[in-house]
């Protein structure tokens, strides 16, 4: 069942980079697409990429197994194992890239921004995953309250655009090509999406509502499923004092992640401003609820991190948000846990128990966020 | 950070605002050294339980009634229980004036066994003096003031001492009846002879892959509670008033005020890692907890943060009061701007106050005009919970600066020098004019250590406003006082808690900037004005207007 999903996916993200053949690595992609959040950038200067440094062997098999880390979630071992190139003279841009993101993804953003400020203006221009890089940087930079930078950040990202070569010696024929390209439009969509969702809730932060709105709507016209910028954009309208538009899409949302917690808060508040106090009420009620099991969802989550990884706490994790009725994240926390327990048969045993019990047996289940 | 003068510059160009003087002081705080305070210590330095995290209080009060304040530190005592009396009791100085300070302790009555942390002061008896209540694990000790500043503890607080480990507590006549009434805010279950620690009992505490001091999350949280003071003793009303949150938090800090300016006293209260409780007295003699529904209660997010310290007041000139509250590292701080009719909105980032605290943890609060241009400035103290804070991976600190932000006038702020810019490990704070210069000054408490004592330096002139009120009420808490002028209008509510374990200066201190009205509506709703020609000192006598 799994399998079948990723398979999908698998296809979408296929073209997004011609040299990334292995499974492992594309599982890399779907899994930094799921896992961080949004758009991107570098900082207020334009880049200006340097012609990328012929790597040896042994470099790119260290670049190829911190991806593999990364894919693990072993992020706090990446940059110990890239350490000879983060070392090197002058560094090698591309592990600069990949430790900042580990460090991302350990929340320690000091550490990215510092790592990617030296990084990404050297790297390789046509590096798809430098690009989406630049979106983790600028992510870090918001992340630590520098709004200003992370908005200069997203907009050098989104006027550096990476489109990922076709191989031209693979020999496709003229509809694969056709196919790919297509593929290879829609990913380079759903990243600028990311970026411009970035700079969206940049601008938003500091209230400048105008240009908030003109990227949300860039992020959604491009990613109409895209749920964070689907969240940004009713807190824009509630900034805006557009109560009822704001209600609409926040029921939207929420009936897509139905977990949502600041999605919950704001319709609360949305309500109790339109003066539906008792509305409100049944909403923090529901926001009470999914909070309390976001406390227990919470601790397992700190214990897988800190090493109680097992496949019975990702299963834990998967039960705890069935019961928030979120099958969307039910659905992510097994998908997660198979990654990291691969060889584990109980999550697509609980995933097809979950199908069969729901009339659902044959389903691909819902789509990745 | 910015240093005054470059601040001042980047107001005018982008505010079109006034530039200070030129004869102004380089930063708007000076250190001042040599105070007998420098031999206090606050706390071990090698604390390893959540006991030993949140710090002591302090006061600034005047405690013997001759017009100045004096100064009372409330401090953790020795730890773990039975360890031996040091330098770490209760401290209270005498202030004499032009920065000489007594230490009274010996012959106060303040020097108690047991692990204090926080301070109330109002005049529980009603006989024009103003007494202390003081917080700690396990029972609080009242202590009725005798006069010339010696105290006398009370048999069970006079029925409000409790059994928990309180924090915070304000002593606020909330029933209009005359006297205080009491609010005590408690933290969590602690038994310090098995203090949680990471790797017993299951307990797995962990921070950015430290193993760090448990709690307080998975720990029990305590309730807060509400006493009414009927004639000097006190009685439990938390249930009868509506004291009763849907879920109780893990308290740290309360204020009080008139949020939804309708006369009536109401509360707010800070707690660690869950919502925070906006407690409105919409009806006298009950209150409804409205931090969700109002937008007081969590982040502009939407989530619950860590609330540590706090302080209210009207930062965008419009006249009612805002609130500030200081959080977690990785969290910013809250600033929640209010409409008149205490719904909040949180917007932090937006005015200056939130994306550069993100990397601090910040403790207690004090909102005030520091260079007497006409808006209320803020202050905080910083320091993280965590001594792992300072390794490698965690993006924050340990010892950490204190935090100055100048207003705009329009309630935008940035950030100004502090005084040496010295990273230390800040906790309570209050602010208060300790040599009657018209300027307020500020006292900053550490972790462990000696306090830290900073004087307003600006030179500008203002309006300082003394409210004499009756037995019950000495200073006038729950006044409002507006000053118009020229420029405009503010106002500054009396208020007898500074928010974090601290009490502050109750005297509000305006910008001189020429002549005025001045109002001030009394506890009971009375208003009353007159005209002031020049600057300096002045009392309003609640009575015999």
């Amino acid at each position: 069942m799994l399998g079948r999903v990723q398979s999908d996916a698998r296809t979408t993200w296929a073209a997004c980079e011609s040299r990334v053949r292995s499974v492992a690595r594309l599982t890399v992609l779907l899994l930094v697409a799921i896992s961080l959040p949004l758009a991107a950038c570098g900082d207020a200067s334009k880049p200006t990429p340097s012609p990328p440094r012929q790597l040896s062997d042994s470099s790119q098999a260290r670049l190829a197994e911190a991806e593999r880390l990364m894919l693990n979630g072993r992020n706090e071992l990446v940059e110990t194992l890239l350490t000879p190139l983060l070392e090197a003279s002058p560094p090698v841009p591309q592990a600069q890239v990949l430790a900042g993101w580990a460090a991302y993804q350990l929340d320690d953003y000091g550490r990215c921004v510092e790592l990617m400020s030296a990084g990404i203006e050297r790297m390789p221009s046509d590096w798809w995953r430098g690009w989406a890089g630049r979106r983790v940087h600028a992510f870090a930079l918001y992340k630590r309250g520098e709004y200003e930078r992370a908005a200069a950040a997203f907009r050098v990202a989104l006027a550096s655009p990476v489109e990922p070569a076709i191989d031209p010696s693979r020999g496709e024929s003229e509809s694969q090509v056709a196919s790919w390209r297509a593929q290879q439009q829609a990913a380079v969509d759903k990243e600028l999406s990311r970026m411009h969702y970035g700079l969206g809730l940049c601008e938003l932060t500091l209230e400048r509502l105008a240009p908030a709105r003109a990227h949300l709507s860039a992020a959604l016209e491009l990613d109409a499923d895209y749920l964070k910028a689907q969240h940004a954009w009713s807190e824009l309208l509630a900034a805006e004092d557009q109560v009822e538009e704001a209600l609409a899409a926040n029921a939207k949302l929420l009936a897509a992640w139905p977990t949502h917690e600041e999605a919950l808060n704001l319709r609360a508040q949305l309500l109790a401003r339109a003066g539906r106090e008792a509305d409100a009420e049944v909403a923090y009620a529901r926001w009470r609820e999914v909070y309390d099991g976001r406390a227990a969802i919470g601790t397992l989550q700190r214990s897988v991190k800190e090493g109680t990884d097992t496949p019975e706490t990702w299963l834990q994790i998967a039960e705890l948000y069935l019961q928030l009725l979120d099958h969307r994240e039910f659905h992510r926390a097994l998908e997660l846990g198979k990654l990291r327990h691969p060889d584990s048969p109980l999550f697509d045993e609980r995933l097809e128990a979950f199908l069969r019990d729901n009339g659902l047996f044959g389903s691909t289940g819902p789509e990745q966020g | 950070m910015l240093r005054p003068s470059l601040c001042a510059l980047t107001l005018l160009l982008a505010a079109g605002a006034c530039a200070p003087p030129a004869d102004e002081p380089d930063a708007w705080l000076a250190r001042v050294d040599g105070l007998p305070f420098a031999a206090l210590q606050t706390g071990r330095d090698t604390a390893d339980t959540i006991l030993e995290v949140n710090g002591g209080g302090l006061a600034l009060f005047d405690g013997d009634g001759d017009g100045d304040l004096d100064v009372l530190f409330v401090n953790p005592g020795p730890y773990p229980a039975g360890a031996a009396a040091d330098t770490r009791s209760n401290k209270l100085y005498r202030n004499d004036g032009d920065w000489n300070f007594v230490d009274v302790t010996a012959e106060s009555g303040v020097d108690l066994p047991g692990f204090f942390n926080g301070v109330a002061v109002g005049d529980v008896n009603s006989d024009g003096l103003r007494d202390l209540y003081l917080t700690r694990l396990g029972a609080n000790a009242l202590l009725l003031n005798g006069g010339d500043l010696r105290f006398e503890l009370q048999t069970d607080a006079l029925g409000a001492a409790g059994n928990s480990w309180s924090t915070s507590a304000v002593l606020r006549d909330m029933d209009l009846d005359g006297d205080p009434d009491l609010y005590v805010v408690n933290y969590l279950e602690f038994d310090p002879d098995a203090p949680p620690l990471h790797g017993e009992g299951g307990r797995h505490c962990m921070w950015k892959g430290h193993v760090v001091m448990c709690g307080p999350q998975n720990l029990p949280v305590q309730a807060d509670r509400f006493y009414l003071n009927e004639g000097g003793h006190f009685v439990d009303a938390s249930e009868a008033w509506g004291f009763e949150p849907a879920a109780h938090g893990y308290g740290l800090g309360v204020i009080d005020g008139d949020f939804d300016t309708d006369g009536r006293p109401d509360l707010y209260v800070t707690n660690d890692s869950t919502p925070n409780f906006l407690f409105l007295q919409r009806e006298a003699g009950r209150v409804e907890e409205r931090g969700l529904l109002h937008g007081a209660a969590l982040s502009s997010q939407g989530r619950e943060q860590a609330g540590m310290g706090l302080t209210a007041g009207d930062v965008e000139g419009d006249g009612d009061d805002d609130l500030f509250v200081t959080n977690f590292s990785m969290e910013s701080n809250a600033l929640y701007t209010n409409d008149g009719a205490a719904r909040f909105r949180e917007r932090a980032d937006a005015l200056g106050v939130g994306g550069p605290s993100k990397r601090l943890l910040g403790w207690g609060a004090a909102m005030f005009d520091l260079d007497l241009d006409g808006d209320l400035d803020l202050v905080h103290a910083n320091g993280h919970v965590y001594r792992q804070a300072s390794e490698p991976g965690t993006d924050t600190s340990y010892a950490q600066a204190d935090t100055l932000w100048l207003n705009d006038g329009h309630g935008k702020f940035s950030e100004a020098a502090w005084p040496g810019d010295v990273a230390e490990v800040s906790r309570a704070l209050a602010a208060g004019d300790l040599d009657d210069d018209g300027v307020l000054d500020l006292v900053v408490l550490q972790r462990a250590g000696a306090p830290r004592v900073y004087r307003g330096t600006t030179n500008a002139r203002s309006l300082q406003v003394r409210v004499v009120g009756p037995p019950g009420n000495p200073d006038g808490v729950g006044t409002r006082v507006l000053w118009r002028d020229a420029e405009g209008e503010r106002s500054i509510q009396v208020r007898a808690s500074a928010g974090y374990q601290a009490v502050g200066d109750p005297r509000p201190v305006f910008a001189w900037r020429g002549p005025g009205t001045l109002e001030w509506i009394a506890p009971d709703g009375s208003r009353h004005s007159r005209r002031v020609d020049d600057p300096g000192a002045l009392s309003l006598p609640l009575e015999g207007e």
